[in-house]
C-alpha cells in the first residue's frame, strides 16, 4: 500500500516536472531569442554609424583631395616647364648649355614634388586608415527611438538621402508600433519620390495605412500614391484611391483635395449612385 | 495642520524632482545645441592654428594697394572662422615674401606656433603670389598666382586657403542683395563695392538671389501693382508675375522654380509656385488664414518654411513643394517672422518677438526643434544666410538706422556692412 502510494506520488511529480521543464526550456528560449533581437538592433546602430562615419570619411576625403589636387597641378606645372625648357633648347642651340642646366634644375625640382606627393599619398592613406577610431555622431544612442528619427529627418533634409531611407528603415523594424512610426515609414516613400524611384515609392506609400490607419500621415500616403497612380497614367487606380480618401478621410486636408481632383478628372465617380429601378415584386420559387 | 504640511512637502518634493528636473533637461539641451552650433565656428584655442605674414610690395608704388590688401586677407579669414589666426604681434621680424625666406622653425615654436602660414608680395598694383604652408610637416599646400584690385586677389586667395583646410567653398567671393532707397543693390559680403543693381524708379522690396547667385527675384512696383519680377545676373528682366492683388517675399528654389505669397487677384494670402520666369502659377495652401514669407529648402528643393497665422498667431511652418504635408515646424507663440532656410538644410533662421522681448534673431535646428537666440542689440529682422551655412546676414536698427549687419552662426562677432542704410538682405554665391 505504502509502495504503491509511492508511486503515486512519483508519478506525479514526474508528471508535473514535465511541463515545467518544458517551461523553463521555452523560457531559455524566450531569454535567447531576446538576447539575439537586442544584438542584432545594436547590429543595426553600429551600421548607422558605420554609415556616418562614411559619411564623414567622405568630408575628409574631399578635402584631401583638395590638397592632392593642388599637388596635382603644381606638378603639372612643373612638367609644363620642363616641356617648355626642353622646346627652347631645340630651338635655341646657342644657349644649350644654359637650358640643360635649367631643365636638370626643373627635373630636380619636380622629382622633389613627386616625393612630396608620395608623401601626401602615405598620409592619405593613413588618414582613411584611421578615419573610423575619430569621434562620431555621439548622440545617437542604440534604442532612442527620438533622436533616431531626428537624425533621420536631418539627414533627409540636409540632402543625404540614402542615410535617411537607411535610417527611417531601421526606425519602421525597431519602434513598428510607436507613434511615429508611419511617419517614418512615409519619409521612406518621400525619399524614394526624391530619387525618381516612382514604383518603390507606390509600394512604400501603400505601407503607411497598413502600419496606422488612422496615423496623421496616412491620407496624405493616400494622396501621393492616387497622384502618382495618375501621373502614370493609371487613372482607374487612382480614382479608386481618391475615393477612398473622399470616403474614409473626408474630413482631411487630402480628403478635401481629393474631391477636387475627382471634380476634374472623374466627376461621375462623385455622382451619388443612380437609384434602383422600381421593377415589380417577383414570386421567388423554393429551389428543390 | 500636520497634514497641509505634509501636503506641501509632497508637492514640493513632487515639483522639485520633476519641476526642477525638466527645466534642469530643458537647459542642459539648450547648452548641448550651443555647444554643438560652437564647434562649426573656430574660437581661439579650437582649431587649427593659422598665422597671416604680412604680403610684401615687389614694385614699385604698390605700398597703398598692399596694406589693403593684407587688411582685406586678414578680415576675411577671420570672419571665415575655419581657424584660430595667431596675432601678428607674435611672428618673427625678418619679412616673408617667398618660400626661400620661411624657416619653418620660427613658425612652428613659441611664440608663434602655428600650424600654417600664408604669405607672398604683390608683383604689381593687380598681381600678386601666395603660398600656404604646412609648417609642422613642412609642405608647401597652395601657391596661387592671383589678379584684380587687392581687395579681389585677397578674397580670392582667402577663398583659395578656406577651400583647402575645410573641403568648402569660401565666402569672401560672395555677394549680398538689399534694398536701399527704393531699388535693389549688391554688395561684396563685407560690404564693400555696393552697386545699385535695378532702376524701376518705383518701389523694390523682397530681394531673394538664387543659390547659385545667377538670379534674382523680387517683388516691384513698375507695373502699378506689386509683382514677382525676374532677372538675370546681367539685369535682364526672364519673367514677373501678372497679379492684381498684393504680392509679396519670392524665393528662388535650386531648380529655378519660385514660391511666393500673394492675394492674387484680391483674396486671401496664400503661397503659389510658379516657374522660373513668373508663369503657370499654381496655388500650394489653401486656407483662409494669412500664410506669407515662403522660403524653399534650398538642399533638397522639396520643401518650403513659411508662416501662418492658422493656429491665431504667425507661427512657422512647412509644406511639400507639392501643397502637401503641411505641419507646424515651430510653436512658441508670440509672432514669428522671416524663416529662411540654411543652405545645407540642417537650419532655420527666423525672426521672432520672443512673446513680445522685441524682435531678434533665431536659430532652429529643423530636425530637432531645438532653438538658439542669436542676437540681443535692437531690434533684428529678415536673416539670410551665407552660401556655407556658417553666416547670417540680417538687418538691424542698433546703430538707430536700419542697416544690414552679418554674424557668425553663433551669433558671434557682428559686423555692421552697411553705413547708408539698408534692408531686406539676400546672400549668395
Amino acid at each position: 500500500m505504502k509502495k504503491s502510494f509511492l508511486n503515486w506520488v512519483a508519478l506525479w511529480l514526474i508528471v508535473l516536472a514535465l511541463p515545467m521543464a518544458a517551461l523553463a526550456q521555452s523560457k531559455e528560449q524566450k531569454e535567447k531569442i531576446d538576447r539575439m533581437a537586442a544584438q542584432l538592433e545594436e547590429l543595426k546602430t553600429e551600421l548607422i554609424l558605420l554609415q556616418r562615419q562614411t559619411q564623414s570619411m567622405q568630408d575628409t576625403f574631399n578635402k584631401t583631395m583638395g590638397e592632392l589636387n593642388t599637388l596635382i597641378v603644381q606638378m603639372g606645372d612643373n612638367i609644363a616647364a620642363v616641356r617648355r625648357a626642353q622646346s627652347a633648347i631645340s630651338t635655341n642651340t646657342t644657349d644649350t648649355s644654359g637650358q640643360i642646366s635649367s631643365m636638370g634644375e626643373r627635373i630636380t625640382a619636380t622629382n622633389s614634388r613627386m616625393e612630396r606627393l608620395s608623401e601626401q599619398f602615405a598620409s592619405l592613406r593613413k588618414l582613411i586608415e584611421d578615419i573610423p577610431k575619430m569621434p562620431t555622431f555621439t548622440q545617437l544612442t542604440p534604442g532612442n527611438a527620438e533622436q533616431l528619427f531626428a537624425a533621420a529627418y536631418s539627414d533627409y533634409s540636409r540632402g543625404n538621402f540614402d542615410l535617411a531611407l537607411s535610417e527611417f528603415k531601421q526606425y519602421v523594424e525597431t519602434f513598428p508600433s510607436s507613434e511615429l512610426a508611419d511617419n517614418a515609414q512615409y519619409w521612406i516613400a518621400e525619399i524614394l519620390l526624391a530619387q525618381k524611384k516612382t514604383n518603390e515609392a507606390l509600394v512604400e506609400l501603400e505601407k503607411v495605412a497598413q502600419i496606422n490607419a488612422q496615423g496623421d500621415k496616412t491620407s496624405l500616403a493616400l494622396f501621393k500614391r492616387a497622384s502618382l497612380l495618375l501621373e502614370l497614367g493609371r487613372k482607374d487606380e487612382a480614382v479608386a484611391q481618391y475615393l477612398v480618401l473622399v470616403k474614409d478621410y473626408a474630413k482631411t486636408n487630402e480628403g478635401t483635395l481629393a474631391t477636387q481632383q475627382l471634380q476634374q478628372i472623374a466627376p461621375e465617380a462623385l455622382a451619388p449612385p443612380p437609384a434602383p429601378e422600381k421593377t415589380p415584386p417577383t414570386r421567388r420559387t423554393k429551389k428543390p | 495642520m500636520r497634514k497641509v504640511l505634509i501636503a506641501i512637502s509632497v508637492i514640493s518634493i513632487v515639483f522639485g524632482v520633476f519641476g526642477w528636473g525638466k527645466i534642469g533637461a530643458q537647459q542642459q539641451q539648450q547648452d548641448d545645441f550651443r555647444k554643438q552650433i560652437g564647434t562649426i565656428i573656430v574660437t581661439p584655442g579650437g582649431g587649427p592654428s593659422l598665422a597671416v605674414a604680412d604680403f610684401q610690395s615687389r614694385a614699385s608704388g604698390v605700398d597703398a594697394v598692399t596694406t589693403t590688401f593684407n587688411e582685406v586677407l586678414w578680415n576675411d579669414l577671420k570672419f571665415a572662422g575655419v581657424s584660430n589666426l595667431v596675432g601678428k604681434s607674435l611672428y618673427p621680424k625678418t619679412k616673408l615674401a617667398d618660400p626661400a625666406s620661411l624657416k619653418y622653425d620660427e613658425w612652428v615654436n613659441d611664440p608663434v606656433k602655428s600650424d600654417y602660414v600664408a604669405f607672398g608680395s604683390l608683383t604689381g598694383a593687380n598681381s600678386a603670389q601666395g603660398y600656404l604652408y604646412d609648417v609642422k610637416t613642412q609642405s608647401q599646400l597652395l601657391t596661387a598666382s592671383l589678379a584684380g584690385d587687392a581687395r579681389e586677389m585677397a578674397h580670392q586667395f582667402a577663398d583659395q586657403i578656406v577651400k583647402l583646410l575645410t573641403g568648402q567653398d569660401g565666402i569672401a567671393t560672395s555677394k549680398i542683395a538689399y534694398i536701399a532707397n527704393r531699388e535693389v543693390f549688391m554688395m561684396g559680403y563685407d560690404g564693400f563695392g555696393a552697386r545699385q543693381f535695378t532702376r524701376d524708379g518705383s518701389i523694390a522690396l523682397f530681394p531673394s538671389l538664387s543659390v547659385d547667385g545667377k538670379r534674382l527675384a523680387y517683388v516691384s512696383y513698375r507695373s502699378g501693382f506689386p509683382n514677382v519680377v525676374v532677372r538675370g545676373e546681367d539685369g535682364l528682366i526672364i519673367g514677373s508675375t501678372q497679379f492684381k492683388g498684393t504680392t509679396t517675399s519670392p524665393s528662388v528654389a535650386p531648380d529655378g522654380r519660385i514660391v511666393f505669397a500673394s492675394s492674387k487677384d484680391g483674396g486671401s494670402m496664400e503661397l503659389f509656385v510658379a516657374n522660373e520666369d513668373g508663369s503657370g502659377a499654381r496655388r500650394i495652401t489653401n486656407g483662409r488664414s494669412v500664410n506669407i514669407s515662403p522660403r524653399w529648402n534650398p538642399k533638397t528643393g522639396r520643401e518650403i518654411a513659411f508662416v501662418s497665422d492658422r493656429g491665431g498667431s504667425p507661427q512657422i511652418y512647412i509644406i511639400g513643394a507639392d501643397g502637401t504635408n503641411e505641419r507646424p515646424l515651430l510653436s512658441m507663440g508670440g509672432q514669428m517672422d522671416s524663416p529662411a532656410w540654411s543652405p545645407d538644410g540642417r537650419f532655420i533662421a527666423f525672426t521672432w518677438d520672443g512673446g513680445g522681448g522685441g524682435f531678434h534673431i533665431y536659430l532652429a535646428d529643423v530636425a530637432s526643434g531645438q532653438v538658439l537666440r542669436l542676437t540681443r542689440e535692437g531690434r533684428n529682422e529678415n536673416p539670410s544666410w551665407s552660401p556655407d551655412s556658417r553666416h547670417i546676414a540680417f538687418q538691424s536698427n542698433r546703430t538707430g538706422r536700419w542697416e544690414i549687419w552679418a554674424m557668425h552662426i553663433d551669433g558671434s562677432e557682428p559686423r555692421q556692412l552697411t553705413r547708408t542704410g539698408g534692408r531686406s538682405p539676400s546672400w549668395s554665391k
